[in-house]
């Protein structure tokens, strides 16, 4: 699987990646990465330990690497969470968590068959 | 107004009902006073007089008397001494007789001679010697006959005695004589007769009273004068005498001749010369004659006038202490006169000036049912009213379409009925009426207003009253306005009120939510103290509970500085195009998540670099610019409009931001009140939408404070336009527009014309030449008909969005005419990632976002000159631009950390990184100085964020700490987060995803 056919499966957009980073090589080095990423390991963890602030922050980070990735089902979701938990408050919902989840499986599976 | 309008009115306030009867009747009060005290003065003056004259007269009776007495003892004493003269005289003649007889002896020897020695020693004037025949001589010789002589038959007799001397016997005309015997022996040998003569007499009777002759009579027995000292008498008797000084009183001769003959004493007055005066008759004792005295009418004259004298220096007295006191009165009266004249200037004065405040007036007569009217006014609304006339009808007629104040259904004319206003006015002097009158044949009011003064009472029960009315339309049309204008203000005050606690209830909605999550926590972690790990995630889910609510709070308190003025805004250089540019980070996200279409327009701008507050403006247009956001649904418009104004101001540029969509819009009521602070349309399309209602006034005060303007217009389902107008100080000397692409040529191809002459203008302003067309056939038949003439163009602008014939199709087709030899940048106002690789497939030299301020373009013209054309300015030409460089990064997550040092190293940079804040603090202050060239620096990061990072690399000592650039990468920013950079010291901020243009444009700003 090419990276824009990665891009066209996750829902995300390739060209607007490439127009920010330059090259694919680059875009796949950093795909990879994310794969070592713990953001969102860090929030289940957190969200469980009913540590909102801590909680927040990772979701927000989580977001904040999908964007400068283009990972834009896994970008909305996470992004849907940090906003409900902004201000300390935890307005998450047990729908939003299981679609994080969803995408986020969801990613990964995808980009572990990137060639 | 009539000359004798006062008078009247005098005339009705003094209540007769006369004209002009107050002056004169004051005047005559005072006259009368005057004249009453004259007259008073003039009978006090009179009766003085009188006692005067009374006392003369009892005075005159008084001196009369004191004559009477006066007389009576000058008369007695007169008597007695003439008396004694008198007996003298006898007695003498007696002597001589004897003498005479003893020397002759006998009658022969009588002879002349020797009676003439007996003459010498006797005062006799004249002695005869009678014979005894009756033969007489004289002592001068003469020879008289005695025979028949009565004095001689007594003196031969032997008698001696005195009598009235008989003229004819001897021929004398002495008026007394004296006889005596003349004895020889046993014998008379004849007599002898001594004559006193009327001179002799008046000697011994001559007198002076008070130094005037006192006239003296000497009187027979039956009255006959004898004798007197005066010879301006020639009465023979007494009666004659009285009758001659002019006492014409037979009553007074008889008692005269009475009191002669009965030898008793008379005191009579009589008229003297020079007045009254008092006689006294008396009777000498011995010689048989009586005697009468009169008080000389001269003393008694001197005597009165002594008197009148005095009486005279008192009258003269009273005259002229009447004459003062009249002249005292003629002054009082005049002083009394110019006091009551100053008075009826003063009343004049009072009354014409009350005439001025009242239009009309009426005197009524409530008992004659009668009034009086007149009226000052110039133009009367009564025309046709008599000066006089029947009250009762007159009052119908005026007040029957009049209506009390604030009543709809009373009308003057029950008020004013006689009975009414005796009632009325039982118990007070003044009644007053408000009230409104229709105008005949017009739908206009007029308000009078009327007084009513009681100025007379019989009996305790008003009988005249003065009535005044008073044209109030104008006070009362201010008032009515007034009042409204009061209204008003409480409604928008009430409004206010009801808005602020409206807010308040959500907000403290907003506010319970977290509360609520404290106290339960707190509660909980009561429950739980001994297991530490629970009361641990408790007291982190109260703090941040805590810090939510203190984020809540802060912002209302925000608010509440912005609406109470005290927010000062700063002066500082900044650069439009980047603000707007920031401004726009801010929202791209949420409009690209609602996928709204967004376009943004420059209309002219000459001025990039300007001073203000930018960080206030970016509020309000991220305010403006959030609302059309969430009031406009999915796949709607947003626009923006920039454009720069002719300026008036000469160091000051005029910028005025347009924001329109095509949302929900307002209703015109909401309209109003949109500026309102608090005030959020009550509407169910926005129900869900979250908003504190403060974001427009905050925006609104903003401008205000910055002396600019803010319109709103709106249509409920149409769209919402704002259009924001301020002024911001121009930097003198701003730099030039560069020169290095001057002369070159340029072509625009856009659908908005207005955005073609803009880029237009602003290119040639850089000095090339610039052509514009408004379709991508016209653009590519253009560059093609260049590149045949050999002189292609230098750049080919392209919009994204064309009709017929786009962006992309009409960069393609430039490149199957003319190849690679033309660049090609694509302007887009937003979205330009999705179209990315299929501009790029169709040979898109550079992507540049809309607006297109002068900076911006002189980049990508910048670009065009580094890397020639086309995609290798990627990642070709770029390598090792910022070489020599060094970056701190202070980022939390390693993913993105790593994608900035990727690219930053492809630029030649080399990046330092830190985990988070207070790593890249220690790490900032263990390197010297100068050894990072910037720092950028991630908003959330554990341990220590951003923003507290920046403030204490800001607090260390030196130039170097205070001046290093750091700029903030932000994700998904919110307005308050950046100005919170600002605030700790940040130059300025990237937004996430990090775009390479962007970078590469603020590593320009800050890197060598």
């Amino acid at each position: 699987m090419t990276i824009k056919e990665f891009y066209e499966k996750i829902g995300g957009d390739y060209d607007e990646v490439l127009g920010r980073l330059f090259s694919e090589a680059l875009i796949k080095k950093f795909l990879i990465k994310f794969l070592a990423d713990k953001s969102y390991q860090t929030f289940f963890e957190e969200i469980e330990k009913q540590n909102i602030e801590e909680a927040f922050r990772a979701a927000h980070t989580l977001k904040g690497v999908c964007q400068n990735l283009g990972l834009g089902t896994l970008y909305k979701s996470s992004s849907d969470i940090a906003e409900a938990l902004r201000g300390g408050q935890n307005n998450v919902t047990q729908p939003m968590h299981e679609r994080l989840k969803a995408d986020y499986e969801y990613t990964v599976e995808c980009l572990k068959a990137i060639d | 107004m009539p000359v004798n309008l006062i008078d009247r009115l005098y005339g009705f306030i003094i209540g007769n009902g006369k004209d002009g009867e107050l002056v004169k009747n004051k005047e005559k009060q005072i006259y009368n006073a005057v004249k009453t005290r004259f007259i008073m003065g003039s009978v006090v003056i009179a009766l003085a007089a009188v006692m005067i004259g009374l006392n003369m007269h009892y005075t005159t009776e008084h001196i009369m008397e004191q004559v009477s007495g006066f007389i009576q003892s000058a008369a007695e004493k007169s008597a007695e001494n003439l008396d004694t003269i008198f007996a003298n005289y006898k007695s003498s003649i007696r002597t001589i007789g004897i003498l005479y007889g003893r020397i002759i002896q006998t009658s022969e020897n009588a002879d002349v001679t020797r009676l003439k020695q007996m003459t010498g020693e006797v005062r006799f004037d004249k002695l005869v010697y009678a014979f005894p025949d009756g033969k007489a001589v004289s002592d001068d010789g003469a020879e008289y006959d005695f025979s028949d002589n009565p004095n001689f038959k007594k003196a031969i007799s032997g008698e001696n005695g005195i009598d009235v001397s008989v003229s004819d016997s001897a021929d004398i005309k002495n008026k007394l004589c004296f006889y005596a015997p003349v004895p020889a022996g046993e014998k008379n040998i004849g007599a002898i007769v001594g004559y006193l003569s009327d001179e002799t007499v008046y000697k011994y009777m001559d007198q002076d009273i008070l130094g005037y002759k006192s006239v003296v009579f000497l009187l027979s027995e039956d009255g006959t004068i004898v004798g007197s000292n005066t010879t301006e008498i020639t009465a023979e008797t007494i009666g004659q005498s009285i009758l001659e000084t002019g006492n014409d009183s037979e009553e007074l001769a008889a008692s005269i001749y009475d009191s002669l003959e009965n030898h008793t004493p008379l005191v009579y007055s009589v008229k003297g010369i020079n007045g009254p005066s008092k006689s006294y008759l008396t009777q000498l004792p011995h010689s048989g004659f009586a005697l009468v005295q009169t008080f000389p009418s001269q003393a008694v004259e001197s005597m009165r006038a002594t008197v009148r004298n005095d009486n005279n220096v008192l009258i003269i007295g009273l005259i002229v202490l009447f004459a003062c006191y009249t002249i005292l009165l003629v002054v009082i009266y005049r002083r009394k006169q110019k006091e009551i004249e100053q008075e009826n200037r003063s009343i004049s004065n009072i009354i014409t000036a009350v005439v001025k405040m009242f239009d009309r007036f009426a005197l009524v007569d409530l008992d004659n049912n009668s009034y009086e009217y007149v009226s000052t006014s110039e133009n009367d609304f009564f025309p046709g009213i008599e000066n006089k006339g029947d009250y009762y009808k007159i009052k119908e007629s005026i007040f029957s379409n009049c209506y009390l104040h604030n009543s709809k259904n009373e009308t003057m004319a029950s008020y004013t009925t006689p009975e009414a206003l005796r009632e009325a006015l039982k118990d007070r002097d003044t009644l007053m009426y408000e009230y409104s009158e229709e105008y005949k044949h017009s739908s206009k009011f007029r308000w009078t207003n009327l007084s009513v003064i009681c100025i007379e009472r019989k009996n305790g029960v008003p009988s005249k009253l003065l009535m005044a009315c008073k044209d109030e339309t104008k006070l009362k049309i201010e008032e009515i306005r007034k009042r409204e204008m009061l209204k008003d203000a409480c409604r928008q005050a009430e409004n206010a009120s009801r808005a602020k606690s409206d807010f308040l209830s959500k907000m403290s909605h907003d506010i319970r939510t977290p509360m609520n999550a404290i106290v339960g926590m707190t509660a909980l972690a009561g429950n739980y103290l001994d297991d530490k790990e629970k009361v641990k995630e408790y007291l982190k889910n109260i703090t941040s509970s805590s810090r939510h609510l203190l984020e809540l709070i802060n912002e209302v308190l925000d608010m509440s500085i912005i609406e109470s003025g005290k927010v000062t805004l700063s002066e500082k250089e900044f650069n439009i195009s980047d603000m707007m540019e920031s401004t726009l980070d801010m929202v791209r996200a949420s409009i690209k998540a609602k996928n709204q279409s967004f376009c943004i327009n420059i209309i002219s701008f000459e001025h990039e670099n300007v001073i203000g507050d930018s960080m206030r403006l970016q509020k309000v247009f991220y305010n403006i610019l959030s609302n059309a956001n969430k009031y406009t649904p999915e796949n709607g418009t947003i626009k923006v409009t920039i454009c720069e104004k002719p300026s008036v101001q000469d160091n000051a540029g005029c910028f005025e931001f347009i924001f329109e969509d095509n949302g929900i819009g307002m209703s015109e009521e909401f309209l109003k009140r949109i500026f309102t602070p608090f005030e959020r349309a009550v509407d169910s399309r926005v129900d869900k939408i979250q908003g504190t209602g403060l974001g427009l006034a905050i925006a609104s005060n903003i401008v205000n404070m910055m002396g600019g303007s803010i319109k709103a217009e709106s249509k409920v389902g149409v769209g919402s336009r704002f259009t924001v107008t301020v002024f911001l100080k121009l930097i003198s000397g701003e730099k030039a527009a560069p020169e290095e692409f001057a002369g070159r040529r340029a072509l625009i191809a856009d659908r908005e014309q207005g955005t073609c002459e803009a880029a237009a203008a602003m290119l040639e302003s850089m000095g090339m030449k610039a052509e514009w067309v408004t379709s991508g056939s016209e653009a590519v038949r253009l560059v093609a008909e260049a590149h045949q003439s050999g002189e292609d163009y230098f750049a080919v602008i392209v919009g994204r969005k064309m009709p017929v014939m786009d962006g992309i199709e009409t960069a393609r087709a430039i490149r199957e005419k003319v190849g690679d030899s033309v660049p090609v940048i694509i302007a887009s106002a937003f979205d330009r990632s999705d179209i990315e690789g299929e501009a790029r497939e169709a040979g898109i030299s550079l992507f540049i976002s809309k607006p297109l301020f002068k900076t911006k373009l002189s980049a990508a013209f910048r670009n065009l000159l580094k890397s020639g054309k086309g995609d290798n300015a990627l990642d070709g030409d770029d390598r090792d631009i910022f070489k020599g460089n060094r970056i701190l990064i202070a980022e939390d997550n390693q993913i993105n950390a790593e994608i900035i040092t990727e690219i930053l190293t492809i630029y030649g940079i080399d990046v330092d990184y830190a985990e988070n804040g207070k790593v890249a603090l220690e790490m900032i202050k263990e390197k010297p100085e100068n050894y990072y060239g910037m720092v950028l620096m991630d908003i959330q990061m554990p341990v220590m964020n951003g923003c507290d990072a920046c403030r204490e690399i800001r607090k260390l000592e030196g130039d170097y700490y205070r001046n290093i650039p750091i700029v903030a990468i932000t994700a998904n920013a919110f307005a308050e987060d950046i100005s919170e950079t600002a605030g700790a010291g940040m130059n300025g901020h990237l937004s996430k995803p990090i775009d390479i243009d962007n970078l590469k444009s603020t590593l320009s700003k800050y890197l060598k």
